[in-house]
């Protein structure tokens, strides 16, 4: 049995309440702590034969404190990253008034934006080459909230479109166990952290 | 109207000889993977927007199972979590020495402060008050434990509240439950679905 943990960071210090996306800084807030501390003490138990994380602050910063409670290192991965939405740094107040979904809209996807299409794949892609690589294990993979949902969303057989995916939460410093049967079947759990 | 269905887990494994109440490492058996299976077929066809489990190993597998065909993950709601029991890691021969099963009304339960059948049912029922709200017209499916699953359904049938009820009424089976319509101005109705249909 195969087993791939995959979370989002915690909450981050965001102060001009932006759009991060894939910009440097925007580090875990002090609550983001106790929350990444919380789904490290859910997982303490858990022998994690490999850790990868999205290469930016938040993501490098929940994947270290996870590594040291769960006695692995960290391999950081471009392929976790944030979705690539041309609107880092944009005012998040346009995302929360699409729910999310501005940069899955026409115009900015016509402009270059990751489809959700290509987003599931590269993270469907990601998934499935660790599963193979890591057979019989247990991995963990830290990324974005995006990037996490349409990764399972994959996984579950969802279609790969906006209201779906809305099926799918994305909690911070929280996420979803993806369990493979003999078979390679999936059966998707929900992280519980309380 | 909002439509609840309410499932008990299916039959499970015993690592220890003793009833696990809030226990971890209690997973379903082969025969409770296919209880599960048969009532996740029952609902496949359903249009479900949401499963909500207790998060223990039991149900939290069961409601796995039963969400799959709906593309759904369960969530995790400490509502629906088993009773807090001091007869947890009990031996069943310990329990069977208090009067059987429903042991809310002995005094060895009494004074070890077991959850109270009114806590129990007032959290399961604010559950359900809550999501009947937040889910108008809609379907949803909650996968609990045996007597939580009771207490529900006794109260929308009007059974008193009580561990004489519990012994008297026909206990819901493993994988089965109740469909509960909510309708506006409280009028409530209830069917048996799964295995109880043939107990009742």
């Amino acid at each position: 049995m195969t087993t791939i943990y995959i979370v989002r960071h915690g909450e981050y210090v965001n102060p001009n309440y932006v759009y991060p996306g894939r910009l440097p800084g925007y580090p875990l807030s002090e609550n983001g702590i106790q929350q990444v501390k919380k789904l490290a003490a859910a997982l303490q138990n858990t022998p994690i034969s490999a850790l990868y994380a999205s290469p930016v602050l938040r993501t490098m910063q929940t994947a270290g404190i996870l590594a040291e409670v769960l006695h692995c290192s960290v391999v950081p991965d471009e392929r976790l990253i944030e979705v690539h939405t041309l609107l880092d740094g944009a005012p998040m107040q346009r995302f929360d008034e699409t729910r999310g979904e501005l940069s899955f809209l026409p115009d900015n996807l016509a402009r270059g934006a990751e489809s959700m299409e290509a987003l599931a794949d590269r993270m469907y892609g990601f998934m499935e080459e660790k599963r193979k690589e890591h057979g019989g294990k247990e991995i963990l993979i830290v990324t974005h909230g995006d990037p996490m949902r349409f990764g399972v969303m994959k996984y579950m057989h969802t279609p790969i479109e906006f209201e779906a995916s809305r099926t799918v939460s994305i909690p911070l410093a929280g996420g979803y166990k993806i369990v493979f049967d003999e078979a390679n079947q999936p059966q998707v759990y929900p992280i519980v952290t309380s | 109207m909002t439509t609840l269905y309410l499932i008990r887990h299916g039959q499970y494994d015993s690592p220890q000889p003793v009833v696990p109440y809030r226990l971890p490492g209690y997973h379903l058996s082969q025969e409770g993977v296919q209880q599960a299976r048969a009532i996740a077929e029952r609902l496949a066809h359903e249009p479900i927007h949401a499963v909500f489990a207790s998060k223990l190993e039991r149900t939290m597998e069961t409601a796995v199972i039963i969400a799959a065909p709906h593309h759904l993950i369960p969530v995790a709601d400490d509502r629906l979590l088993e009773v807090d029991s001091p007869a947890q890691g009990k031996t069943k021969e310990f329990i069977d020495s208090l009067g059987g099963w429903f042991i809310y009304d002995t005094r060895w339960y009494k004074e070890r402060n077991g959850e109270t059948l009114d806590e129990i049912f007032s959290r399961i029922y604010g559950f359900v008050e809550e999501k009947r709200k937040e889910y108008m017209n809609r379907s949803v499916i909650a996968v609990t434990h045996g007597d939580l699953v009771m207490l529900l359904a006794m109260y929308y049938m009007g059974i008193p509240r009580t561990a004489e009820s519990l012994r008297n009424v026909p206990y819901v089976s493993m994988a089965s439950g109740f469909r509960i319509d909510l309708y506006a101005k409280d009028r409530v109705h209830v069917a048996p679905i799964g295995e109880t249909e043939r107990n009742t």
